[in-house]
């Protein structure tokens, strides 16, 4: 079969190498994408995708063909050199469609697996959550929902492993930062001893967040360890949907589960979309992942995760070589034999970076550890991994070089527009036969393969942002692989104005450059009839990188994050104890720090105080929850009232990490409903929004 | 479920378009015949470029003649291919040829001689108006006008079947034979875009060392553009070593007096591109024979310019008297008369006699034996055209004072050829035995036959030249000599330039650019191209609007951008000159690629009229160019297709049989619609149906590969 499928595949290539004439190819490349747009038509079944890809791929192949042999000018080195580089990025970007589409090819259906209806032979888990410097209240809600898993007594213990209180930050050369260390080395023992959780740290943080995880899973010893970041809260039923996976494949090491926020990134949060749209993530998680796990090939994320503790003692624990651990770790254990699999329900319920700095910081991380990994433990050099785990890692590695691809895009139209050089050398006819029908064909797969998880150019947007900062950590990772350190994302942060990022001074400077460009582009194309033609394609191009650019812009207007926990969205009956009166209302968000409720108006006396609230829907045995009420205001017939949690005791504590992440179902309904198609034209139209948004912001407030 | 209705609708649809078979049938009567003394009747068989032979056949259909069986045999090349018996009640007999040689062929029919004496000879043997070649080209048609006449008595007596769909027209070749296709239509397409447009030559190759090149470059002007040190070995130590600055010479060289050159050069790019700017203005004109160096700064030349006579003193006027055929190259022969020799002379005449009245006048001197059948004759062919004839006495005869005259119209500066053809007959009484038996029909014909040319005034100087570059051959649609733009500089910025400037002269006279040629890099596979069309039928092709829509001020007011307006031809004619280059190219896939020699095309599309020479090499586009540029324009109609044989003598007219295609309609939404029937029409739909299928294929596959027992186990509880 594999044969059939090369052989068949080379001949598709050798096809699309053939030269058919212009008008050929315009019949050629039209029918292709009108088959396309009719494939897209019909009902989703797995062959027809296949069908779909498989044209879609054919047309952009003709087009690179072409764009190879054709269009690369040759005359003067200025113009070749940059012709070149441009060339190369167009290849990575097809690699990076092709590569994508391999990973996806068959996006694996995962059912949840039952466990044994015998209780006694579930596996012993360690709940391993590593924290950094995470505040406790943060730590506390995670390893509280954490001790809240379902899980037969005895069998399940939590580890808080504290990398902050470690014996050095304790004893460090900077006195107060040793006191802070022994402050919160005391803070974390004493509220873990409260909640049943056992606290571990270490003398030394030596090799960061995988060598805290080794130096706990030498203190424990349960058949399974399941790994949760410090703001990753687990929901109550995550050991019964995962476990079950071990019980079916006596090799399967991990299994992985998607991981959920509830608060938004800073684009989300800057363009003021989260909930609207789906997640940066839910691509990763939706898709990526499942097709990973047909290919055998899903990969630890760091948190979230269930792994075999055999499987981790025989490649020696947690990966330390890399500061991406986890997908090192994953790939070793691949390598040796081990299966994985994904369990797509999201059961984690997490934070993201509050600051586009933050974002920035993060995904430096991830970019360097993934050129780590390919520099230093390639995968196509890797003994043990089956083909297609080597190009699905090469392929995840090779996705973080998109800023230098990103970059040159950016800059390339500027060539001529500016400085009038020809970086491709083809006709207008040329140029409507092959690159419109690829550009389509690639929107439209992309549209039709991830149209539920990322709108249309929202890649970009991201890509953009990032590019100038990861792109020299890159450059850095491979003159120096082993020099990158561990980066902790912070997740706390909270904003109390509206302020342009210091991220954005390279967009401000290619905007302006941007907008040179076209504006000189567009005089000429006035005043020149002789190079009209030859403008019409760089001008677009131009002008799209404009909107590109203004819609980062837009991203990059810090707004205001007055809450450190997000609220999380709830329609739950609650009644009301104040002032020895019970007051039917409605629970309408809730986070570990506090909640609101509507109720009726006046129906809640004006004096303000502490009262009880009272769950029904939580159990019998949920106690009442001490709030204290912060504010009141009308909106229709209703008050709404804001409430700070008072969290009196441990038990409280308890109920209210139950309130808030106890159910994985309602993380699978905000999923769901974030994930529904948007439409191409919608998708468009919100990008240009978004670009008007920032030109808005750009000229308002400048 | 509509959804899928719809889907599936729309892809039935998308394939259905069914390929159009085309059928060419040649009735025997339109080609000349000839009968043999062996009793035959011979007709030309004709090339059959890449044509499968199965595809052909010849449809006999004999007199019905008595109660005798009819045993007619079918000779190739004096072979034997077939034999048959025919009773008195069938005399029909359809042969399908095998291994025909594909470079034409003699074909006879050769029935006993008893019955062409019963029958009066071949002519009546064979009913050659019911009878006919039958070519079955398998393919779509081609969209061109219909041809119903045949150029005079000599014209199609050859068969060439073509169609711009050569590769996707041959599936009966065999797998391999279309692979190497496939690989040599991709390789031979990187070609056509006017930033690859470069000369394959560079500094010190053949064609511009002294000597080779101006032979070998045909009449009329020739635009040679490059650096003073590129053009080092074209143009002589004497001019270049005036040239310091940007510079535009018009060369004439008394050697050759129906060439010049027009030399635009300078000491660097910069400067050529200034020439070259120069030359384009409307206004810019020069003396006679006087070369100009242009200020850069200011290359105003009706200010500044100092003019610079640097050629050589006018050419002599010299009228041309009589000529004898030995001043001319030829002696006295003798032929066959009942095979395929054709007696050839070449003439040089001074001067254009295209406008002139009157007539040159061919005095032939000869003899000839008798044996030829009433109505024989030796007809006269001039640049192809046919002008006259003399009858051939059967009792046999002298030419001594037989003359023919030439319309001086069918004359053109530079070369001429003459050619005589006979149309012969064989006397049956000398067939049958009746007498005479022995006598071959010869003609024998002297030396000293002679040609009279009026004289034409004064040849072509650089006056004629130059005014002729500025308006004469912009000056309509039809073919005639026009330019040949010579490159010595591989560069693009040199390209462009001369492109510059070529489509500043056609913008300056508002006219109709007749004439051009473009050039191919080394990809082309050593195929070059001659396009000619008219900047109208490019336009219409293009967008249908004119490349060129400003006023001719817009040259004058920038200049520099002259040099630089790269992208009006990079978009403009480059991909103008693509569809009729590639249809171009197609056919000598399709047909000439086995042959020797260069051919010319001449097709009308749509309203553009498109004539194009090929050759495998520079030699043969040499030739081929040199043999365009000396045929008249109204040698080459819609439709005509001329092969050159080796050595660039071989020259002979086909005649395409095409079928009708619809007419192109004027108004944009109409011509969109025909343009986009004519793709699908021309499109090779089994092409693109293999890549269809190749990708649904890859798509099954795709499919099986994905169902593994990992996804069984996942998927299921």
């Amino acid at each position: 079969m594999v044969v059939a499928w090369l052989l068949a595949l080379g001949a598709v290539l050798w096809l699309a190498s053939i030269d058919v004439g212009i008008g050929p190819q315009i019949l050629l490349a039209g029918g292709g994408v009108l088959s396309v747009l009719v494939l897209r038509l019909l009902p989703r079944a797995h062959a027809l995708r296949l069908l779909l890809i498989c044209l879609a791929l054919f047309v952009s192949a003709r087009y690179l063909l072409w764009r190879v042999t054709e269009t690369v000018p040759t005359g003067h080195w200025y113009e070749a050199v940059p012709a070149v580089i441009l060339l190369l990025a167009e290849l990575y970007g097809f690699w990076l469609l092709t590569s994508g589409v391999f990973m996806t090819i068959r996006p694996l259906e995962r059912v949840v697996a039952r466990l044994p209806a015998e209780r006694r032979s579930w596996p012993t888990v360690d709940i391993l959550v590593p924290t950094y410097n995470e505040p406790w209240p943060l730590v506390e809600a995670t390893l509280v929902a954490a001790r809240q898993m379902r899980w037969p007594e005895g069998r399940m213990r939590v580890w808080c492993c504290d990398d902050g209180g470690t014996e050095a930050f304790r004893n460090h050369a900077d006195p107060a930062r040793a006191a802070a260390a022994r402050e919160r080395h005391e803070e974390f023992k004493r509220g873990c001893a409260a909640i049943g959780v056992t606290y571990i740290t270490r003398p030394e943080n030596k090799g960061a967040k995988a060598g805290n995880l080794n130096r706990a899973m030498q203190s424990c010893s349960g058949e399974l360890v399941a790994v949760f970041d410090a703001d990753h809260a687990p929901s109550a039923d995550f050991l019964e949907k995962t476990v079950g996976q071990f019980f079916k494949d006596d090799r399967l090491a991990l299994v992985q589960t998607p991981h959920f926020f509830i608060g938004p990134d800073p684009l989300e949060k800057n363009l003021g979309m989260f909930g609207h749209m789906p997640s940066e993530a839910d691509m990763f998680y939706s898709m990526t992942l499942k097709g990973l796990d047909f290919w055998n090939a899903a990969f630890f994320c760091g948190s979230a995760a269930v792994m075999r503790r055999k499987a981790l003692d025989e490649i020696g624990g947690i990966k330390q070589q890399t500061v991406t651990e986890d997908a090192h770790t994953a790939m070793e254990l691949h390598s040796r034999g081990w299966n994985s699999a994904y369990v797509n329900v999201p059961m984690v319920a997490g934070l993201q970076p509050a600051t586009m700095t933050s974002l920035v910081k993060q995904r430096v991380r991830w970019a360097q550890g993934m050129v780590q990994i390919f520099l230093l433990d390639n995968p196509f050099l890797k003994r043990g991994l089956s083909t297609a785990q080597r190009l699905c890692y090469a392929a995840l590695s090779g996705f973080w070089f998109f800023p230098f691809a990103r970059l040159v895009f950016l800059v390339a139209p500027l060539a001529q527009l500016l400085f009038g050089l020809q970086l491709f050398d083809a006709g207008t006819d040329e140029f409507l036969a092959y690159a419109i029908p690829h550009l389509a064909v690639s929107i439209l797969l992309n549209d039709h393969l991830y149209g539920k998880l990322r709108w249309t150019f929202m890649s970009e947007v991201y890509e953009t942002a990032l590019a100038p900062y990861v792109a020299p950590a890159i450059l850095n990772t491979i003159l120096h692989p082993r020099s990158p350190s561990f980066a902790v994302t912070s997740k706390d942060e909270t904003l109390d104005r509206e302020f342009l990022s210091p991220m954005a001074r390279p967009f401000l400077v290619l905007a302006a450059l941007v907008v040179l460009g076209v504006a000189n582009g567009l005089w000429t194309w006035l005043t020149d009839p002789v190079q009209q033609q030859t403008l019409v394609v760089v001008l677009g191009w131009g002008i799209f990188n404009l909107w590109l650019v203004l819609a980062v812009l837009a991203a990059m207007w810090e707004t205001r994050q007055v809450r450190e926990f997000p609220r999380v969205q709830r329609d739950i009956e609650a009644t009301l104890v104040a002032a020895d009166t019970s007051i039917a209302c409605r629970l309408t968000d809730v986070s570990i720090t506090g909640a609101q409720l509507a109720a009726g108006t006046g129906a809640v006396p004006d004096e303000p105080g502490e009262a009880r609230l009272v769950i029904p829907g939580a159990g019998a045995d949920a106690p009442p929850l001490d709030v204290a009420i912060t504010n009141r205001r009308s909106v229709g017939a209703e008050d709404l009232l804001g409430l700070r949690f008072l969290r009196t005791d441990a038990g409280q504590i308890e109920a209210i990490g139950r309130l808030v992440y106890g159910r994985s179902d309602h993380w699978q309904a905000i999923v769901e409903r974030r994930t529904r198609s948007h439409g191409l034209v919608r998708g468009v139209s919100l990008f240009f929004s978004m670009a008007f948004r920032g030109a808005r912001l750009l000229l308002q407030r400048s | 479920m509509s959804r899928l209705v719809l889907g599936v609708a729309f892809l039935l649809l998308l394939l259905a378009a069914p390929a159009r078979a085309a059928l060419v049938q040649l009735p025997l009567d339109r080609l000349v015949t000839r009968s043999s003394p062996d009793g035959g009747l011979a007709f030309a068989m004709p090339e059959l470029w890449g044509m499968n032979a199965d595809s052909v056949r010849l449809e006999l259909v004999f007199q019905p003649l008595g109660d005798d069986p009819l045993e007619p045999e079918l000779l190739v090349d004096g072979k034997v291919v077939a034999r048959e018996r025919l009773s008195p009640q069938r005399f029909a007999w359809s042969h399908r040829f095998r291994d025909l040689p594909a470079g034409g062929s003699t074909v006879r029919v050769l029935l006993s001689r008893e019955r062409l004496c019963t029958a009066g000879g071949p002519a009546g043997a064979l009913d050659a108006a019911a009878s006919r070649l039958v070519v079955e080209t398998g393919e779509e048609g081609v969209l061109l006008p219909a041809v119903d006449q045949l150029l005079g008595p000599f014209g199609g007596n050859e068969l060439v079947v073509w169609t711009p769909l050569g590769v996707a027209g041959d599936w009966q070749l065999s797998w391999a034979a279309r692979l190497a296709q496939g690989w040599a239509l991709r390789d031979l397409h990187r070609a056509p875009r006017v930033r690859t447009a470069r000369l394959p030559i560079g500094r010190g190759s053949f064609e511009l060392l002294p000597g080779v090149d101006t032979d070998a470059m045909p009449g009329g002007l020739n635009v040679v553009i490059g650096t003073l040190d590129e053009l080092e070995g074209l143009v002589s130590e004497r001019v270049l070593g005036q040239i310091g600055a940007a510079y535009v010479g018009l060369l004439t060289d008394p050697a050759q007096p129906f060439k010049a050159w027009l030399v635009i050069s300078g000491r660097d790019e910069r400067e050529v591109a200034t020439a070259a700017a120069a030359v384009a203005r409307p206004g810019f004109a020069w003396p006679n024979g006087s070369a100009v160096l242009l200020d850069p700064a200011d290359p105003d030349l009706a200010a500044v310019a100092p003019y610079r006579v640097l050629t050589g003193p006018r050419q002599a006027d010299a009228a041309p008297a009589g000529r004898s055929f030995a001043s001319l190259g030829w002696t006295t022969g003798t032929w066959r008369l009942d095979q395929d020799r054709i007696v050839e002379v070449d003439l040089l005449v001074n001067g254009d006699p295209a406008a002139l009245p009157g007539a040159a006048s061919i005095r032939l001197n000869g003899d000839y034996a008798p044996g030829f059948a009433a109505g024989s004759a030796l007809h006269l062919r001039a640049n192809g055209l046919f002008v006259g004839s003399v009858a051939l006495d059967p009792q046999g005869g002298s030419l001594r004072e037989e003359a023919l005259e030439v319309p001086l119209h069918r004359l053109r500066q530079g070369s001429n050829r003459l050619e005589l053809i006979p149309e012969v007959a064989v006397d049956p009484q000398i067939l049958c035995g009746a007498g005479m038996g022995g006598i071959e029909p010869t003609l024998t014909l002297y030396e000293d036959s002679s040609i009279d040319v009026p004289w034409l005034g004064s040849p072509g100087g650089a006056s004629d030249i130059a005014s002729w570059m500025m308006g004469a051959d912009l000056a309509g649609s039809e073919l005639r000599q026009g330019a040949t733009w010579v490159l010595g500089d591989q560069r693009p910025q040199t390209v462009d330039a001369a492109l510059t400037l070529l489509a500043a002269r056609a913008q300056i006279a508002s006219r109709f650019l007749s004439e051009a040629r473009i050039t191919f890099d080394r990809g082309f596979s050593g195929t070059d191209v001659v396009l000619v069309g008219s900047w109208a039928g490019i336009d219409k092709i293009l967008s249908g609007r004119p490349i060129i829509d400003e006023p001719s001020g817009m040259f004058a007011a920038d200049q520099a951008r002259l040099a630089d307006a790269r992208g009006l031809f990079k978009f403009g004619l480059g991909s103008a000159a693509v569809e009729p280059l590639r249809q171009i190219v197609q056919l000598l896939v399709a047909r000439n690629a086995p042959q020797e020699g260069s051919a010319m095309f001449a097709f009308q599309r749509g309203s553009q009229r498109v004539v194009a020479v090929a050759g495998r090499d520079g030699t043969e586009l040499v030739q081929a160019v040199q043999s365009l540029v000396e045929r008249r324009r109204d040698v080459m109609l819609e439709g005509d297709v001329v092969t050159i044989g080796q050595g660039g003598r071989q020259m002979v007219a086909h005649r395409a049989i095409i079928e009708q295609g619809p007419e192109q309609p004027e108004g944009q939404l109409q011509t969109i619609a025909f343009e986009l029937v004519r793709m699908a029409q021309e499109t090779p739909l089994r092409w693109l149906a293999v890549m269809f299928g190749a990708v649904v294929l890859l798509a099954f596959l795709t499919l099986a590969a994905t169902r593994s027992r990992r996804v069984r186990d996942a998927e299921t509880a």
